[in-house]
């Protein structure tokens, strides 16, 4: 198993999730590289994602795992998928993992997204630093987001913000944009995805 | 513009349909070249799907003096932000206005297209009538099955290409190029001198040669299609492998027009298939035609793909066999990989009828293909009929009831799981068939045939689906127009229609009240 990461870039934001799957289901595909497929009627390659990247976001740091049925050089995958991949897709490294590893979305607890800001938005960060509470309605019931918001800080004309992102929830793109909302000068990226 | 769009296209669904930058598209720099815009006036997903597009924008392309790009019907939501903004229609690959280039060709494969045709002219800002255009506009020209009667858009198309378009195409921009710097007047008269060119006003439709490829091993195959962000409708690698089609049945348009019928060499189709598959990825390769099994080496090319896509677990699919020609061998070979479903058209319900219309398939004929796609392993069965043929009786509606229950009884016979879904459609007679003088059944006739239909056909495994009864008139009333036609195709638009093969769009009130508006 191979594990790698990935940039979003620019026009890439407009795909969604289901697409980008069969993108790389495609391109390991055109490489020829001997990918493991899956049993049954339809038989698929055995990929696996991180947590969603939310459409319109860009990311630096997307996480995929690719099954093969023989030792692949990571190198050669890398060269291989990047080869033939449209505009605004890079693979920043590949790597062999250990094949008894826990799931990427198994492992992340965290994502770090940032985007670009017009004016102080100091205050607004204290206030949600401050509160206990930041209701959103989800499924038309209110829901705390408060507690999923682990670190919040302004860097110049960034805003840096720190969520929980595993199994037991994560922030919607729409709850992280409408924090924001009225200084937002760009679109958000994610920037790291972490274990802790 | 640019920064403009980005803005808009956050706020549509499906953005990736405007924003080009797919594997395989062409992006070249503008300058000095003759610049082409190939449009489907459709959906992007519907556009993307037609192998016609994709094999001129190929053909364009590979010319270093031109350049083809995409432009495709946008989605309503997205218009209303692109008429909010005074944004100009662009096309996908450099997001240039569409009125920035030289050559605007639609492809018109459907009547019901037509209002968005004009829809996205007016969204240009390219002006409706072509007596309003000058050379400061682009060349407006059109192509496809419905030039077959290019009537009804005549007042608002320059110049239609009757026939084959790979390599009328370069001739037009070869002419185009020639003609530059002299009034536009003067271009549509050369461009009329073009065999397979019908220029309004200019030569007699009459008068106008078909353009046909004689050999299509000769056209420059795309063998690196564009392959899509997002799911289209045919998502897949297509390959035309035989051109026109041996039978004769009379209500086919596609079959009296497409003449003499023409194939591609198996070695060709393989390497096509083979070259194809290495440069796009897709799971599946589709072998089309109007006949497929008319294809004399269909056998022969389906065992060597098979063979070679099985272990890369790539399906191969062959829509438009004849039921008569399936036999157990083929069907292993189409479902080596994928299960897939089985498709045949009997299009009419009793013997009686299918002599009439020339369609050469007898009632054991098509049990026999159901039972054999069924132990195949092919469990849903779709079979299309047609009501309104000429002649046609109530006996022959209670017939395609009576087929489909004894195919649904023979195929539950051999696997429990099938189902059939008996799809039927309304008989719209065409120019240039042996049925253009027919009348087309009006819409209380269609009603009645669909009820009755509906009461007969219930069976926990049969599904019956049909057409839009308003949608087809509306295809009748433009596939059999006249110029006159095309003021009532104007006033429908100017009332608001378009995406008229969209049921959740589709209005017929309003075209009922274009129509008599314009016989009052």
């Amino acid at each position: 198993m191979q594990r790698i990461r990935i940039k979003y870039k620019k026009e890439m934001k407009f795909i969604g999730h289901l697409d980008m799957v069969r993108l790389w289901e495609r391109a390991l595909r055109r490489t020829d590289l001997p990918a493991a497929y899956s049993e049954g009627f339809n038989p698929r390659q055995k990929l696996s994602f991180g947590p969603p990247l939310p459409l319109g976001f860009t990311s630096e740091c997307e996480l995929l795992d690719i099954y093969f049925e023989k030792w692949v050089n990571p190198e050669q995958t890398k060269n291989l998928l990047s080869s033939t991949l449209p505009k605004g897709i890079e693979i920043i490294e590949a790597g062999n993992v250990f094949l008894a590893r826990a799931s990427i979305t198994a492992e992340i607890k965290t994502a770090v997204y940032s985007a670009d800001v017009s004016g102080d938005i100091s205050e607004k960060i204290s206030e949600v630093l401050g509160s206990k509470e930041i209701i959103v309605q989800r499924k038309e019931k209110d829901f705390n987001i408060r507690p999923m918001i682990k670190e919040l800080s302004q860097s110049g004309n960034t805003v840096n913000i720190a969520v929980q992102c595993d199994n037991f929830g994560s922030i919607k793109a729409q709850e992280l944009t409408g924090m924001f909302k009225e200084n937002l000068t760009g679109t958000f990226r994610r920037i790291a995805l972490y274990c802790s | 513009m640019r920064d403009q769009i980005e803005r808009i296209l956050s706020s549509v669904t499906k953005p990736a349909r405007y924003i080009g930058n797919e594997l395989n598209s062409i992006r070249k720099p503008h300058d000095n070249k003759i610049k082409f815009a190939l449009a489907y006036p459709d959906t992007y997903e519907i556009g993307m799907s037609n192998l016609g597009l994709q094999i001129l924008y190929h053909i364009l392309n590979k010319r270093p003096d031109m350049l083809a790009e995409r432009f495709y019907a946008p989605w309503t939501d997205m218009e209303e932000k692109m008429r909010e903004n005074s944004l100009p229609l662009f096309s996908l690959e450099s997001w240039t206005p569409v009125k920035d280039f030289d050559i605007v060709g639609f492809s018109v494969q459907n009547e019901l297209t037509y209002t968005n045709i004009l829809n996205m002219l007016e969204l240009a800002h390219i002006p409706l009538y072509r007596s309003e255009r000058d050379g400061s506009c682009p060349l407006i020209i059109a192509g496809g099955a419905c030039t077959n009667n290019p009537e009804p858009l005549s007042d608002f198309i320059d110049a239609f290409v009757i026939g084959d378009g790979e390599e009328v195409i370069l001739e037009i921009a070869d002419t185009y190029n020639n003609c530059r710097g002299i009034p536009r007047s003067a271009l549509l008269g050369s461009l009329s001198k073009i065999e397979g060119v019908y220029v309004p006003g200019l030569n007699g439709l009459g008068k106008v040669k078909r353009r046909v490829v004689k050999d299509i091993n000769t056209i420059d195959y795309p063998t690196s299609p564009i392959v899509p962000f997002i799911e289209i409708v045919h998502d897949r690698a297509t390959i035309e492998i035989m051109r026109g089609c041996p039978r004769r049945c009379k209500f086919c348009q596609a079959g009296a027009v497409n003449k003499p019928v023409r194939m591609l060499r198996p070695e060709k189709v393989i390497e096509i298939a083979k070259e194809t598959v290495k440069n796009t990825g897709f799971e599946e390769v589709s072998l089309v035609s109007l006949s497929s099994s008319d294809y004399p080496h269909l056998h022969e090319v389906a065992a060597e793909l098979g063979r070679y896509f099985a272990p890369k677990r790539i399906s191969l699919s062959l829509p438009s066999l004849r039921a008569d020609t399936l036999n157990e061998k083929l069907a292993k070979e189409m479902l080596s990989v994928r299960q897939s479903g089985f498709t045949i058209a009997p299009e009419a319900g009793t013997q009686r009828l299918r002599d009439h219309i020339c369609k050469d398939l007898t009632e054991e004929k098509i049990i026999n293909s159901v039972r054999t796609a069924v132990k195949s392993g092919s469990n849903r069965i779709k079979l299309y009929f047609m009501i309104g043929l000429p002649t046609e009786t109530d006996d022959d509606i209670k017939g395609i009831a009576d087929l489909a229950y004894t195919l649904i009884k023979e195929a539950r016979s051999i696997s429990t799981r099938a189902k059939i879904v008996v799809n039927v459609s309304t008989f719209i007679p065409k120019k240039n068939t042996p049925f253009e003088n027919e009348k087309m059944i009006n819409l209380e006739a269609i009603k009645k045939k669909q009820e009755y239909l509906k009461e007969n056909l219930r069976h926990k495994s049969m599904e019956l689906k049909w057409h839009d009864r308003g949608m087809s008139t509306i295809e009748g009333l433009l596939s059999t127009g006249t110029k006159e036609t095309g003021k009532i195709l104007l006033r429908a638009f100017r009332s608001g229609c378009k995406f008229d093969n969209w049921a959740e769009h589709f209005d017929f009130s309003r075209w009922e009240a274009a129509i008599a508006a314009h016989t009052d």
